[in-house]
């Protein structure tokens, strides 16, 4: 005996409880008369019994759990502070800006620019370190870390890997500083760790660094090289960083004036 | 604390089909949910999630070109199922095996009602709000989802009423 509603999507509907109550009384009156379809929902009702009881939910990692955590804890902390420096973040930006434009050069700030500048990178620095946030993209190889960028900021950072010279790539993550993100590359020397911020720049790609700064202990190196604007922090000594700084440069722009 | 993890690597996981695939999608999930959306919030914060968490397994093996057989319901039907996952095999009891395997052998557009209403226990509607179709396609796919894990499982010795 056959019934042709035994096959019929609604059926899987009636099991679930999720039929108009019309239907569902229609369906009522058919199976109080219909062996075949009596039959079709008990299999119905064996088959999800089955999988509820049994189809195991996926567990994942406590690895992955910890990392996750992390990694939403900096994203946190990182929006709540965009948005707090937002206004001094402006401000900042736009005294940079008129300034630059007077000297017609695109990067260096004023005294007063400048020093708010050198003072969050630091305290972005000490953030990354403090918050276990250094990186959101763990590696030593540029094409691992480069391509992790894509898509996450509107520019491609150069990455260049510097282990051979004593300072091995950790990684990468996503950072803001004037209110924009920038690339923050991590690189390290022993127990220091640098964080090294890039974005773009309008003006030449010729390699410029500013004398080394130091603030709250911290050695902080600004420049440019290769079109782009850089930003180094790190408890590193300073001429270990300035070694780190002008080996960084001259692989992102060889022939460019002032990096070789 | 991470809100409904475990109900967006079980999706992921089983979209996915790959731990380290679904690692990664649910990473860029978390970010997207906090990015975009400020956090996890709305009266069904989970079904919400899980439309996020769906959405970035599919970009995701877009990306990756890591293809399911196809997205198209109405071609699926006629490709069968293909999914192994021996690593885990040993961890689990043979039944419950075979069951996540069965389910993983089904085409995506199956796999995700099955999984979000046999694991998750979503209604029809919260299901229709997370693959973004109406309720009467959700009915459909689980019907047909569920008359393909019958006969997979029917072939196993262990369908309908019978081998339990």
């Amino acid at each position: 005996m056959v019934c042709e509603h035994s096959t019929r999507d609604e059926l899987s509907g009636y099991a679930d409880g999720e039929l108009a109550k019309e239907r569902n009384r229609w369906w009522d009156a058919h199976l109080a008369e219909c062996p075949p379809c009596r039959e079709a929902l008990a299999r119905l009702q064996a088959l999800r019994e089955q999988l509820r009881g049994r189809l195991p939910p996926r567990e994942p990692s406590s690895a992955f759990r910890d990392d996750l955590r992390r990694l939403i804890r900096a994203e946190r902390g990182r929006s709540g502070r965009t948005l707090a420096n937002r206004g001094v973040w402006r401000t900042a930006l736009a005294a940079t800006l008129l300034f630059a434009a007077g000297l017609g050069v695109g990067h260096i700030a004023t005294r007063g620019g400048q020093a708010t500048v050198a003072d969050q990178v630091v305290a972005g620095h000490v953030r990354s370190l403090e918050v276990d946030h250094l990186v959101d993209i763990a590696s030593s190889e540029h094409h691992v870390v480069k391509p992790w960028f894509a898509g996450k900021l509107d520019f491609s950072p150069p990455v260049p890997e510097l282990a051979q010279e004593g300072y091995p790539l950790i990684g990468g993550r996503v950072d803001y500083l004037g209110g924009r993100a920038v690339a923050a590359l991590v690189y390290a020397r022993g127990p220091h760790r640098v964080n090294l911020l890039v974005w773009p720049t309008a003006s030449s790609s010729a390699c410029v660094r500013d004398p080394t700064m130091v603030r709250q202990g911290f050695n902080l190196s600004h420049g440019r090289a290769g079109g782009m604007e850089f930003w180094a922090v790190s408890d590193l000594n300073r001429g270990e960083l300035e070694d780190l700084v002008g080996r960084w440069q001259r692989e992102v722009a060889p022939e460019a004036r002032g990096c070789g | 604390m991470l809100p409904h993890l475990g109900a967006a690597f079980t999706l992921a996981r089983y979209l996915l089909r790959d731990a380290a695939d679904a690692e990664d999608a649910v990473q860029e999930a978390y970010l997207q949910a906090l990015r975009h959306f400020g956090g996890f919030r709305g009266e069904n914060a989970r079904a919400w999630l899980l439309t996020i968490v769906r959405r970035a397994c599919y970009s995701w093996s877009d990306r990756e070109n890591r293809h399911d057989h196809a997205r198209d319901p109405d071609l699926v039907d006629e490709l069968a199922g293909d999914a192994d996952d021996p690593e885990t095999a040993v961890v689990r009891g043979e039944l419950q095996e075979q069951l996540a395997r069965a389910v993983d052998g089904l085409p995506l557009p199956f796999r995700e009602v099955v999984v979000l209403r046999e694991i998750q226990e979503l209604s029809y509607q919260e299901i229709a709000a997370v693959i973004g179709a109406p309720v009467g396609t959700v009915m459909s796919r689980l019907a047909r989802a569920r008359r393909r894990l019958q006969r997979v499982l029917a072939a196993q010795g262990m369908g309908g009423t019978h081998g339990l």
